[in-house]
């Protein structure tokens, strides 16, 4: 239920559902900024729960479940794609399990037909549209207050609150979300605000378990072909619109065990988009510290989208893997890893993305619908499964 | 994982404010608050008797005062029978009804005798500020060829009448709300209630 392209505030109202084991509900409306302790209390209220030892629980499609802290905020932005909210007795935890409406798509609901519709080029250029737009939203808090609410706490500053200051120095006023993202379960005071960080990353596994769904949902081995080769081409024409991380997403959804199996599948493309793949895959190698993305995003000029997962990778391993005080003073040397990041992040939205539409087959309202309204499967057990029944081993 | 197929679900659909919310937690809780906190949607689990089965009835309390229609069209595709609520003491609030009727009957694209309906005059406590009378809510149901009854989530009066009665409708399943199945139908049918909200 949360609305893609706007910007989040701390003080911005979501509308979610937490849920009993019973898989009744409660709607309930907050600010991101609300710790999970006052949701849970809410909720227990309306569902007529007695207070006390209860937990806010993810579930998630596989049926994991995770704990939500009490402290924890930007709730229901920082659930994963098709977790859901539910609330428990601490000793009743076993019994909570997914929704049905958290499994995804059935058989009978793939988009295949739509698709194959649809141009690879136009479907390419809204998603970079609406990517862009949700890029564009990330971490846009003013530094000024947080500013001001250090200065006031200064014989008292957490370990963030140096962070951030080392940041303020360095010229970075804008740069809260990555950082809190990159610090969650560090203890921090204030309220950490990465709601609008949290849309784009859901979004990114939102593309990758897109192509997958999809492809496993194709019963019929020439349309699933078809449609290997339409994710391909949509990702090649999201890379010419320098969506490095919509292209890279769906191509790592297409490298997943599910997809990877369809021998079947692969042979039936044509040799051209074959290579165009592996050029694609190429990208998304790990290897030498991920040699070649670096190399390729180096010769890119503004507007592009950067892969995400690999941004924030290299925040984590910044940051666990170096210390925040050396003799209690801030190691600048960490700081200037962290600024690396965030400097590469500032560079790639140096220019806004404004390139018109190419020739179109579809109305606009038609296909920008589809892409923000996605539905996917993103349990790896439904998708392996599914994989294993249109191309059963041999 | 719960029993899906086993569920009967009633919607509750009604302009903000007319009592949806306090008629399903009477129902369901029996209990009645005076403070108004309006709903963006919630649901509720009864278990009832189906077939000499148990069977669990779900209730969802919609939303008056959002506007949600993408959830109306889910709620009514996904709904079994519905509780039409309007308070007496608001003519707006009737005729705001029947925009909701209408989308029930696009949607259904059925024949709308088969599914069970009910329209609720809620707030009939309210002698004062009456704006509705009876035989009114009575023309619009026969108008939509649903049954009718006058309730009161505060005195719970007609409350648990109108979810039986409700449940009486449906003709593919024989439910009642006592698990015993010791209440009859034939003890307490509508002509009894229609009379008894004429008197006042
Ligand atoms: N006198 C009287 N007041 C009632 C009755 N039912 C509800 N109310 C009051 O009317 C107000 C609104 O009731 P709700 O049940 O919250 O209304 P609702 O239809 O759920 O409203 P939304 O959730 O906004 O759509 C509350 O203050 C209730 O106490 C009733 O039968 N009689
Ligand atoms: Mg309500």
């Amino acid at each position: 239920m949360i609305e893609k392209g706007e910007i989040f505030f701390g003080f911005s109202a979501v509308i979610f559902r937490v849920h009993c084991a019973d898989h009744t509900y409660c709607t309930l409306r907050f600010p991101l900024e609300a710790p999970a302790a006052l949701i849970k209390r809410s909720a227990a209220d309306k569902l007529g729960l007695k207070q006390g030892d209860l937990l806010l629980v993810e579930v998630k499609s596989t049926g994991e479940r995770i704990i939500i802290p009490d402290r924890r905020t930007c709730v229901a932005t920082g659930l994963s794609l098709n977790g859901a909210l539910f609330i428990s007795p601490k000793e009743h935890l076993d019994a909570l399990t997914p929704l049905q409406e958290q499994m995804g798509p059935g058989v009978m609901d793939g988009t295949g037909s739509f698709l194959e519709s649809v141009s690879s080029q136009e479907l390419a250029y809204w998603l970079t549209v609406t990517d862009w737009e949700a890029f564009q939203c990330i971490h846009p808090v003013s530094g000024g207050s947080l500013q001001r609410d250090f200065a006031a706490k200064a014989p008292t500053w957490s370990f963030a609150q140096i962070l951030n200051v080392a940041f303020i120095v360095m010229g970075f006023n804008h740069c809260y979300e990555l950082l809190y993202k990159v610090l969650e379960g560090e203890s921090l005071s204030g309220q950490p605000m990465t709601g609008n960080l949290d849309v784009f990353i859901r979004r990114t596994s939102e593309l990758q378990y897109w192509a997958a769904t999809e492809i496993c949902l194709a019963t019929n081995l020439s349309k699933r072909s078809a449609l290997m080769r339409k994710f391909i081409k949509v990702a090649a024409y999201c890379q010419e619109y320098g969506n490095v991380n919509g292209a890279l997403a769906i191509v790592s959804g297409l490298s997943t065990p599910a997809i990877s199996r369809l021998n079947h599948t692969w042979e039936k493309l044509p040799t051209r988009i074959r290579k165009v793949f592996g050029e694609l895959e190429g990208l998304t190698d790990p290897s030498r510290n991920h040699r070649r993305y670096r190399m390729y995003v180096g010769t890119l000029k503004p507007p592009v989208i950067p892969y995400m997962p690999i941004l924030l990778k290299d925040m984590t391993f910044s940051h666990e893997g170096n210390q925040t005080l050396l003799d209690s003073l801030v190691n600048f040397e960490k700081m200037h890893l962290l600024a690396q990041s965030l400097r590469m992040m500032r560079a790639c939205r140096a220019r806004s993305w404004e390139i018109p539409p190419p020739p179109s087959t579809k109305s606009e309202a038609e296909v920008r619908s589809y892409v923000t309204s996605l539905h996917v499967i993103d349990c790896e057990r439904i998708l392996n499964q599914m994989s294993q029944r249109v191309e059963p081993r041999r | 994982m719960p029993e899906q197929s086993n569920d009967y679900r009633v919607v509750v659909f009604g302009a903000g404010g007319v009592g949806k919310s306090s008629l399903v937690q009477r129902f369901v809780k029996g209990t009645f608050r005076e403070g108004y906190v309006p709903t963006i949607e919630d649901t509720y689990t009864q278990v009832i008797s189906c077939n000499k089965n148990v069977c669990t009835l779900q209730i969802t309390d919609t939303t008056g005062s959002h506007q949600f229609p993408a959830m109306m069209r889910l709620n009514i595709t996904k709904g079994h029978a519905f509780i039409l609520v309007y308070s007496v003491t608001s003519r707006q609030s009737l005729k705001e009804l029947s925009a909701i009727w209408d989308a029930i009957l696009e949607t259904k694209n059925e024949a709308m005798g088969d599914i069970p309906v009910m329209l609720a005059g809620n707030k009939c406590d309210e002698t004062e500020s009456r704006e509705v009378n009876c035989s009114e809510g009575e023309e619009q149901a026969k108008r939509w060829r649903c049954n009718f009854m006058e309730t009161s989530a505060k005195t719970n009066f007609n409350v648990k009448e109108l979810f039986q009665e409700l449940l009486n409708m449906e003709k593919n399943r024989n439910m009642t709300l006592s698990l015993d199945g010791k209440e009859k139908k034939s003890q307490k049918g509508p002509h009894k209630f229609k009379e008894k909200c004429c008197l006042m």
